[in-house]
This record gives structure tokens, C-alpha cells and sequence, in this order.
């Protein structure tokens, strides 16, 4: 598997500094096709905009939090994730009926492995943040406020806590996430890849 | 994991292990599997959950971008010939979003933490729909439970049913709209809740209420603000709306 940071890695560049100029691009450049396997397979143009928007969310919290590199082109990765995105809602909602658009679906075991690895990001990130809205209570406020200010005085002072009660509770609070993230049932499928 | 461990762990990421510990450490990190496991999803928990956290501001000023792309690439009827224009107006007012949310953001740094949730108002009255008609009744029944049940996908689906047969039912569009914006759909359920607000329905107070609040949601405060400032004093959800105004 080649390393190499392809050329329009710009994009997840653009992404990352919410470059206007070069976002404009990619929607002008990258779009169309999303709209129309959207709209071919009982979507709005609505439901295009949200598939396309939180598909590169996604992108930009995995380049944010991972450094992640794109080595293949932007095209046929950005297009497979948004199908796919597409794909689950409607199965979601219950439509099985898909019109295949051939024609614009050509993938590499490459770029296959880089919209898994994406895919794989979203799910597992998600069920992060899941167990910690269902953690709720003072361990959620606690941890909320430490992601945020990190610095463990800070928090203490913000919250009006001692020091060492501050980072006792943290890593009893981190104790129990962590314990709620590993016993979910979809947890041993959602591997580091 | 015990909670000593977790203890543990916090400590040799904050470097406040001294020599002695840090070797006891890494001897454990190394020869005890379950440890290294446990070591590796806290990190990995931690530095996610901390980065999404510390950086909600600039996925924010994101969102407003493709926002904006979105309107102006994804809808129909948008040809290049009004584009060009578009792109120099939007890099300016892009250039006014960034600005402003770098004042945003350099205020709301330290004082983000004290602002209201979202949960303390997404206090829904329940969906009691006082139409029947035989072929809808069972969907109506469904979207009920559904949406009192706080299952949300579910009663979404139903109403998107029963909005087939009664399009017009403004009731029934303000109900989709929370249900969309609980899963966070915004650009779906703004849109529904935009044109109920625009209308001279009974519901336009409570569409301008439920916006405010799915700005809330997306921590778009000031959006929130200027959507609680337009409820009248003699709507039901002033109340409401000042309480939160005070509260951001």
C-alpha cells in the first residue's frame, strides 16, 4: 500500500483550513455525481446536500484527529463514502430498490481500503460519543469540560473542584466510558485499522 | 479496567509519573496484554473525544461553508451563469464568517462551558393528532407511540407516510422537523421549520422556537439569539425564549 500523499490531498487540506476557493471546487468538481445517485434512488436534493455535507465532516474529523493522508484521487473515494452514506439510509428507512449507475463507480482496492478505513473511523468515533451522552450525569459534565479545557487545573477551577478530586474523578469517569465503549455490542467490529 | 489503572494511566499522560513509575509502567505496557489494550483505548478515547471537543468552533465554521455550497451546488435550478458573481460574493462573506468567528471563538474560548444545553429545553409537548381517517389510522398510531416513545427515526418515517396523503398539515410538518432535528438533519428540519415560520399558522411561533433551539443544538449561538428575539410577548414560548435568551 503506497504512502504517497496524492495531489488532491488539497482537499483534505481545504477541509482542514475551510479554504472557500478550493471547496468551491470540489463541490463544483465532485457534486454532480452525488446528486444524481441521490436523486436516482429516491433522495431530494436535500438529502444529496446533508450526504454530501456530513461525508466530509467525517473526512475532516478523521484528517483532524488522525492525520489522515488521501493516496488515491479525491473522486471515486468521495463518491463511494457518499454512496454508501446514501445506501444506509435507505436501508434504514427500508428501500431496498437501487438503480446502479455503473458507469460512474470505478474503484481500486486502494481507494476500497481508504473509504473502509474512513467508514470505520465515523463508526467507531461515533460510539464515543454515544457512550458518553449515555454516561450522562456529573461524569459527563466532568469529562466535557476536561476534552475541552484539557488542562486538569482549569478544569478543577472551573468546576470549583479541588485538583486532586478533579483528576480522581477523570479517570474514575474515563474508567466507566471506557468499560460502557467495550461492552457495546458492536464494539469487537469496529477495529483500529 | 480498575479504576487504579485508570488512575494510573491519567497520570502517565499528564507526566506526572516520577522515574521508578514510569519504568513500572512501560514493564506493564509491555508484559501485560490486557493493560496495554486498556492503556490504548483510554489514549485513543481521550485524544479523540478532546480534539472534537477542544476544535467544535472550527468544524462549526465548516459546517457554515458547506452550508452555503451546499445551497449553491446541490439545489436545483442554479446554473454557471449566476455562479460566478456568487463565488466573489461568497469568498467576501466567507472572509466576514471567518472573522466573525474568530471574534466568536476568542469569546466563547473560557465561557463555551457555561452556555444552556440543548436537552434542558427539548421538552416536546406529545403528538396527539386528532384526525382520522381509515387508511391513515394505523400510521397515526405508529408516529404517535413513535414520537412520545422519543424514537425518533421511526416517527419520522410515519409522518413522512401520513405528509403523503395530507401535505398541507402544518401540524404534521412541525413534528417531522423536531424528529429531523433530533437526529440532526438541520439543513432539512431548518428548512421545514423556515417555511412553517414564514406561514400564518397557529404553529409560526413555535417553528421560530424549535429553530432557535436546533441552533442550540449546532452551538450556533448566535443564530439562536436573533430567532428567540422575534417571538412575540403574547406567544406561549416567550417564556421559554427569554429564559434562554438570559441564559447565552
Amino acid at each position: 500500500m503506497s504512502l504517497k500523499k496524492h495531489s488532491d490531498h488539497k482537499y483534505i487540506e481545504a477541509l482542514l483550513q475551510n479554504d472557500n476557493r478550493v471547496l468551491n471546487e470540489l463541490y463544483q468538481k465532485f457534486s454532480g455525481k452525488i446528486i444524481l445517485y441521490v436523486t436516482k434512488n429516491s433522495g431530494s436534493y436535500d438529502d444529496a446536500q446533508d450526504v454530501i455535507q456530513e461525508v466530509l465532516i467525517t473526512i475532516f474529523h478523521q484528517a483532524n484527529e488522525r492525520n489522515f493522508t488521501l493516496t488515491c484521487p479525491f473522486d471515486a473515494y468521495f463518491f463511494l463514502l457518499c454512496k454508501r452514506n446514501w445506501l444506509n439510509k435507505l436501508n434504514k428507512k427500508g428501500i431496498k430498490k437501487v438503480t446502479i449507475l455503473e458507469e460512474i463507480t470505478s474503484i481500486t482496492d486502494e481507494q476500497e481500503f481508504l473509504v473502509q478505513e474512513t467508514e470505520m473511523y465515523e463508526k467507531r468515533t461515533a460510539l464515543f460519543e454515544k457512550k458518553l451522552i449515555e454516561l450522562g450525569g456529573k461524569c459527563k459534565e466532568l469529562l466535557d469540560v476536561s476534552f475541552k479545557l484539557k488542562n486538569m487545573e482549569k478544569v478543577a477551577a472551573f468546576l470549583n473542584i479541588s485538583y486532586g478530586y478533579a483528576r480522581k474523578k477523570k479517570s474514575e469517569c474515563m474508567s466507566k466510558l471506557t468499560k460502557m465503549i467495550k461492552s457495546s455490542s458492536n464494539f469487537n467490529s469496529l477495529t483500529t485499522m | 479496567m480498575n479504576e487504579k489503572d485508570a488512575q494510573f494511566i491519567e497520570q502517565f499522560l499528564n507526566n506526572e509519573l516520577n522515574e521508578t513509575e514510569v519504568k513500572t509502567f512501560n514493564f506493564r505496557l509491555k508484559n501485560d496484554v490486557d493493560f496495554a489494550k486498556e492503556f490504548n483505548l483510554y489514549k485513543e478515547v481521550n485524544d479523540t473525544l478532546s480534539k472534537r471537543f477542544s476544535d467544535k468552533d472550527r468544524e462549526n465554521e465548516l459546517k457554515e461553508t458547506l452550508t452555503i455550497l451546499g445551497e449553491k451546488y446541490v439545489k436545483p435550478n442554479k446554473n454557471n451563469s449566476d455562479a460566478k458573481p456568487k463565488i466573489f460574493f461568497l469568498q467576501r462573506y466567507n472572509k466576514f464568517l471567518v472573522a466573525a468567528s474568530l471574534v466568536i471563538f476568542a469569546t466563547l474560548l473560557w465561557f463555551n462551558d457555561s452556555k444552556p444545553n440543548f436537552s434542558d429545553y427539548a421538552n416536546y409537548p406529545n403528538l396527539e393528532l386528532t384526525t382520522r381517517s381509515t387508511t391513515a389510522n394505523n400510521h397515526i398510531k405508529k408516529a404517535e407511540n413513535s414520537f412520545n416513545n422519543k424514537d425518533y427515526e421511526a416517527a419520522q418515517k410515519e409522518l413522512e407516510i401520513l405528509l403523503k396523503t395530507d401535505r398541507t398539515k402544518v401540524e404534521l410538518q412541525l413534528y417531522l422537523a423536531i424528529c429531523l432535528m433530533e437526529q440532526n438533519h438541520f439543513n432539512k428540519a431548518d428548512k421545514l421549520l423556515k417555511k412553517i415560520s414564514n406561514g400564518n399558522s397557529v404553529y409560526k411561533d413555535k417553528a421560530i422556537w424549535y429553530l432557535a433551539l436546533s441552533k442550540l443544538k449546532q452551538e450556533r449561538y448566535k443564530k439562536c439569539k436573533e430567532y428567540l428575539k422575534k417571538i412575540p410577548k403574547d406567544s406561549s414560548e416567550y417564556a421559554d425564549a427569554q429564559d434562554l435568551l438570559s441564559r447565552l
